[in-house]
């Protein structure tokens, strides 16, 4: 569609479409089925390529991921060279003074960013894990209760409603009585969608042991308590949803009596093969005709006055594999919505050079360090079954320690010693090669010394809070460029003492823990990990949780935020940024609840700037 | 077929137990089928079978919920004192066909495609079902809506706790619906005839439009016939045309060998096939006593039934890899030999 | 080569990794793998590891036997370890150095994960009473019930 002229003659350009949307991710295709279905013209924009258009076309995805040599979390997925995605392969450990130039980041340090995210149709929800948390409501006012951080604009009980209708679109299976806790409240007739899914027998058994006891901890008792963690993965649907109007579970995209249980794949991370996990294709299947998709589109630049005042139009270029790319094409639009995702909106925003008066925007880049302590219980506990997580430990996520240290969660993680030893395939090559020292092991000898050990490994993930901090920030510097010209993400990124101070504590726990449960403790930390850092003389190594959070974040003012608590751009009045980028704090819950909550408060701005209802 | 002093309940009754018994006859041919195409690239054909083979299940599922809702208990396993029901030993005559044609364990070929047809093939239009000599699966299911119609709708008198509804039962064939009155019964025995045969003499599609919503599909017996043929129906085609679209690409050569009607009684004792094909019978054994108990009022044991039936899937594909080393060219498989439960 | 290399290559599998010769073929991978080595290593030296094999199966102690004649011997120890961990995960790893240098460097000699149905056939899944991580879920709830290990031959 090309520009359009006021048929009336008086020489104002029409925009091209009502809304052009930055990014078909799961924040775009929410955006563009809701207005779209209101009767707006919607161009979605992304820089990836298509994903998953058919069953067979996903299978395809799964059988790349089956055939991979490294089970990364983009592994299935097909990153084309013009629009090129983080790689954790690319993580490297940083020397002083030396950005490393590995892969697409440019990390300057202190500290390696160690989380990705993925450029396509679906983006990076298509390789999540799908835990669904709700922040609890202190989670809002952390610098008025605990002098920390900032408050957000909004608070727990304004954002309710819009949980539960990111917990309908999502589709999260839960038991309420299980997520009361921590000030969370529910309307008194809520059920979630669909009933919880089954804890482990990991689960069980640690929860038998340890719920109800407690633990030294910032020099007062902490009570534990295992819960079961919220998911978007289908489950037996519950007859009380909606007032008694039940759930139909969504199965797959282009295979609807596919997924509608999960069915224990163990590879939620990065693919579910039946499509039980939610990914954003189901949501583009119900996109209608007034979205007018377009992949493998890089938008390179956001046109803009100079000045706060509208943005003018965007820029976009339109690329194939292995030929010379397009020449940037230009759109415009009453609203424009960027929704790349915390990392690429900054990028795009600072590339064009967008007026950014109070200097915020890159600013605040905050992830979840994601600590892993592992060890090995005295008797088979079923390793390497089920989906990554179903339980967690919930309750110790706020408190007034919270003035003086990050609070965190804890993940019980079903997979074995996959993530921090490469387990099982780590156990196999030790085995069969002896250690490097003796004999290796074969015939039956081998198959049981597998059978008694590998089954017993259980580990703990630990995700902590980053405060925002200024010097966390996303930059762009043309000495860095990709293969399209357009400048990559420069990084610059350190952990804390409060958050170091928080891996302490959690430190005290997962030793408590271990020698409650009898078991064997294996954790090790080392120099050479890229996420190798001390605090009070301890080591910790930190991995990403994939959590890229407030890059353009929401607050109550201009001065102190770039968007308010509806993702609208204070100083650019036609341009929303949404998603993870907005979040002002990422406490300790799995952001994407939020951003999908967001979403609904969002619409009520956006149709209202469209005269709609 | 039955004393001339059975009222005409326990009648209704025992032809829902046919029905049922006809049924899990009919799918591990159907599995069978399905599972020796798993290896190879005939992704359009596997989607077929194994969406026939899904509704199969469905509309046991379905008959079974007919059976409760009407105060009786479908029988999956034997009694253990009257050994009745027996499950079917392959080849076998389905129940209350009048020994029309043979049912064999075979892997996917035209051979089997040819049994399927005539498994699922139509009722002539108007051909009145005879009792105790039914011809086809529909004349079966016209003689049971007659007797409904016979008894009126209050003998729907069975707990609603027994019902498998969409709880439990969930995946391909559609939604298993409770069944508590005559229009829910009406809805099941629609979803079983149609998804089955089609409208008689008129269409090759089933009738989902009206019973689920969505785009209409091939009536079974016209999945087996296209792939018979080897050409695609379309749109337009009706049973007189007979299919006109694109042919069907079929690659024989990646199909399982499995050998006819596998029997844990082919290989000596002690030998490992058989000691997997036993083993491989105590799962099926197994899965048709969860099921048994799940539509005996524990509708939750579908979710281990389920369970046992992937794991009955993956120790039968193994089976079919293996070769025999006969000569013959052909592999071992599962043999749905019914192995009673031993007390423990 | 012995007359039935794949028969000879199941049994002296089935030994070194502790599963049947049954159940080796019900994974389908028999006569990939032994393609796949056959290719990387040339007939030579699986003519020599199929008769050693053979004759350590049929020797007194066979455990002993396939310890010295094959997994000490310099030529055909890292070869079975190679399809140890072929049948085990599914991928192949490169031979070591010396070894290359002594015997011979082929291009196929490197790492990765022979194929997505090598990958499902991991026997290290069925050691452990798992599945391979993507594949073959064995149904919704089956992660809470008590795990078992599947009977060793």
């Amino acid at each position: 569609m090309g520009d359009r002229t006021d048929p009336a003659g008086g020489g104002i350009a029409v925009a091209d479409y009502d809304v052009v949307i930055v990014g078909a991710g799961p924040v775009g295709a929410l955006l563009a089925r809701e207005l779209g279905d209101d009767g707006t013209q919607v161009l979605v924009l992304e820089a990836g390529p298509a994903a998953g258009r058919t069953w067979a076309e996903y299978q395809a995805n799964v059988e790349q991921y089956l055939g991979s040599d490294a089970k990364v979390p983009n592994s299935p997925y097909y990153t084309p060279q013009y629009a090129p995605s983080p790689n954790v392969l690319d993580i490297r450990k940083l020397k002083d003074g030396v950005p490393s130039d590995a892969g697409y980041f440019v990390q300057k340090g202190p500290l390696p960013f160690s989380s990705d995210y993925l450029r396509s149709q679906g983006g990076t929800m298509l390789h999540w894990l799908a835990t669904c948390l709700r922040m609890v409501p202190n989670d809002f006012e952390q610098q008025s209760r605990y002098g920390k951080g900032v408050d957000w604009p909004i608070s727990y009980d304004e954002l309710r409603a819009h949980y539960a209708r990111a917990e309908f679109e999502l589709g999260v299976s839960a038991n309420v009585e299980d997520q009361a806790y921590l000030g969370i409240t529910f309307p008194e007739d809520y059920v979630f969608p669909m009933v919880r899914i089954p804890p482990s027998y990991l689960d069980q058994h640690i929860a038998n042991t340890i719920n109800g006891s407690t633990v030294p901890l910032d020099g007062g008792d902490a009570k534990l308590l295992v819960s079961s963690t919220p998911q978007a993965r289908n489950s037996i649907p519950n007859p009380d949803y909606d007032g008694g109007k039940g759930y139909r579970p969504r199965g797959a995209h282009g295979a609807p009596y596919e997924g509608l249980r999960c069915e224990g794949n163990s590879s939620c991370i990065p693919i579910c093969p039946v499509q039980a996990k939610y990914n954003p294709l189901k949501t583009w299947e119900q996109v209608g005709p007034n979205v007018e998709v377009r992949t493998q589109c890089v938008v390179s630049q956001v046109l803009h006055l100079g000045k706060a005042g509208p943005v003018q139009g965007l820029e976009y270029i339109d690329y194939t594999d292995g030929a010379p790319p397009s020449k940037p094409e230009r759109v415009t639009a009453d609203l424009y919505i960027l929704a790349g995702g915390s990392i690429e909106n900054a990028k795009l925003l600072l590339g064009s050079d967008v007026p950014n008066t109070y200097d915020h925007i890159g600013r605040h880049l905050m992830d979840h360090p994601y600590v892993i302590a592992w060890a090995s219980m005295p008797e088979n506990i079923g390793a390497f079954r089920g989906p990554s997580s179903t339980s967690g430990i919930e309750i110790l996520r706020d408190g007034s320690f919270r003035s003086d240290r990050a609070a965190f969660r804890m993940e019980i993680d079903n997979w074995g010693w996959d993530f921090c030893t490469f387990a099982p395939y780590t156990d196999v090559e030790a085995a069969v090669h002896g250690n490097g020292n003796g004999k290796g092991l074969f015939g039956s000898a081998l198959r049981d010394h597998l059978a008694d050990t590998v089954p017993r490994q259980f580990r703990f993930g630990f995700l902590y809070e980053q405060l925002p901090s200024r010097g966390n920030r996303v930059e762009v510097d043309n000495r860095y460029l990709d293969a399209l010209g357009l400048p990559r993400p420069v990084i610059t990124y350190d952990v804390d003492t409060y958050t170091r101070a928080g891996m302490a504590a959690s430190r005290s726990l997962w030793e408590k823990l271990f020698a409650v449960l009898g078991a064997e403790d294996h954790t090790k930390f080392s120099r050479t990990d890229p996420g190798y850092l001390t605090h009070d003389g301890k080591p910790y190594t930190y991995h990403g949780a994939g959590h890229n959070v407030g890059t353009h974040r929401m607050g109550d003012h201009p001065e102190n935020s770039v968007v308010d608590s509806y993702q609208r751009c204070w100083e650019h009045e036609n341009l929303y940024l949404v998603g993870c980028g907005s979040l002002p704090t990422i406490a300790t819950s799995n952001p994407s609840l939020t951003m999908t909550a967001l979403i609904f408060r969002t619409l009520e701005s956006l149709r209202d700037d469209l005269g709609i209802r | 077929m039955t004393a001339s002093t059975t009222t005409p309940l326990e009648t209704l009754r025992e032809h829902l137990q046919t029905a049922i018994e006809i049924e899990w006859s009919t799918i591990p041919p159907y599995l069978c089928a399905l599972w020796s195409l798993a290896d190879g690239p005939n992704e359009y054909v596997a989607g077929n079978v194994e969406e026939v083979a899904m509704e199969e299940m469905l509309h046991l599922t379905l008959a079974c919920n007919l059976l409760n809702a009407i105060g009786g208990g479908p029988r999956l396993v034997p009694d253990p004192v009257t050994q009745l029901p027996q499950p079917p030993s392959y080849p076998t005559y389905l129940p209350h066909s009048d020994d029309a044609f043979l049912v064999n364990l075979l892997p996917f070929s035209s051979e089997a495609l040819e049994t399927f047809c005539l498994i699922e093939r139509p009722a002539a239009p108007g051909a009145p079902p005879e009792p105790g000599r039914y011809r086809t699966i529909a004349q079966f299911y016209a003689a049971v809506r007659e007797l409904l119609d016979e008894l009126g709708p209050d003998i729907f008198t069975g707990p609603p706790e027994r019902q498998v509804d969409q709880r439990y039962y969930y995946g391909s064939g559609g939604e298993a619906t409770a069944i508590h009155d005559r229009p829910s019964a009406d809805g099941a025995l629609e979803v079983i005839v149609d998804q089955g045969e089609g409208i008689p003499g008129e269409s090759i599609w089933d009738a989902d439009e009206n019973v689920f919503g969505e785009g209409g599909e091939l009536a079974h017996y016209f999945v087996f016939d296209e792939l018979y043929r080897g050409r695609r129906y379309t749109k337009d085609d009706t049973p007189s045309s007979g299919p006109t679209g694109d042919p069907i690409l079929l690659d024989y050569g990646s199909v399982l060998p499995m050998r006819p009607n596998p029997k844990a009684e082919d290989y000596a004792e002690g030998t490992e096939l058989r000691e997997l094909t036993e083993t491989c019978n105590a799962t099926y054994s197994r899965m048709l006593v969860e099921l048994d108990a799940a539509f005996n009022g524990e509708p939750s044991r579908l979710v281990v039934a389920v369970q046992t039936m992937l794991q009955l899937r993956g120790e039968s594909l193994a089976l079919m890899r293996i070769p025999l080393g006969d000569g013959s060219g052909l592999n071992a498989g599962p043999a749905f030999q019914w192995r009673a439960p031993t007390a423990t | 080569m012995t007359e039935a290399p794949a028969q000879s290559f199941a049994a002296l599998s089935a030994a070194l990794t502790g599963f049947r010769v049954a159940e080796l073929w019900g994974t389908g991978q028999v006569e990939p793998y032994l393609a796949a080595v056959l290719a990387t290593v040339g007939d030579d030296v699986v003519a020599r590891l199929l008769r050693e094999g053979d004759e350590a199966l049929g020797s007194p102690d066979p455990r002993q036997a396939l310890q010295e004649r094959v997994l000490d011997d310099d030529r055909l120890g890292p070869v079975a370890r190679n399809v140890i961990v072929l049948w085990y995960l599914g991928q192949w790893d490169p031979l070591p150095q010396d070894w290359r240098n002594r015997f011979g460097a082929s291009p196929l000699d490197v790492a990765g994960v022979v194929s997505p149905a090598a990958y499902r056939s991991g026997l290290v899944w069925r050691a452990i009473g798992a599945h391979p991580m993507g594949a073959e879920g064995p149904g919704y709830g089956s992660w809470a019930t008590a795990p078992t290990l599947p009977a060793a031959g």
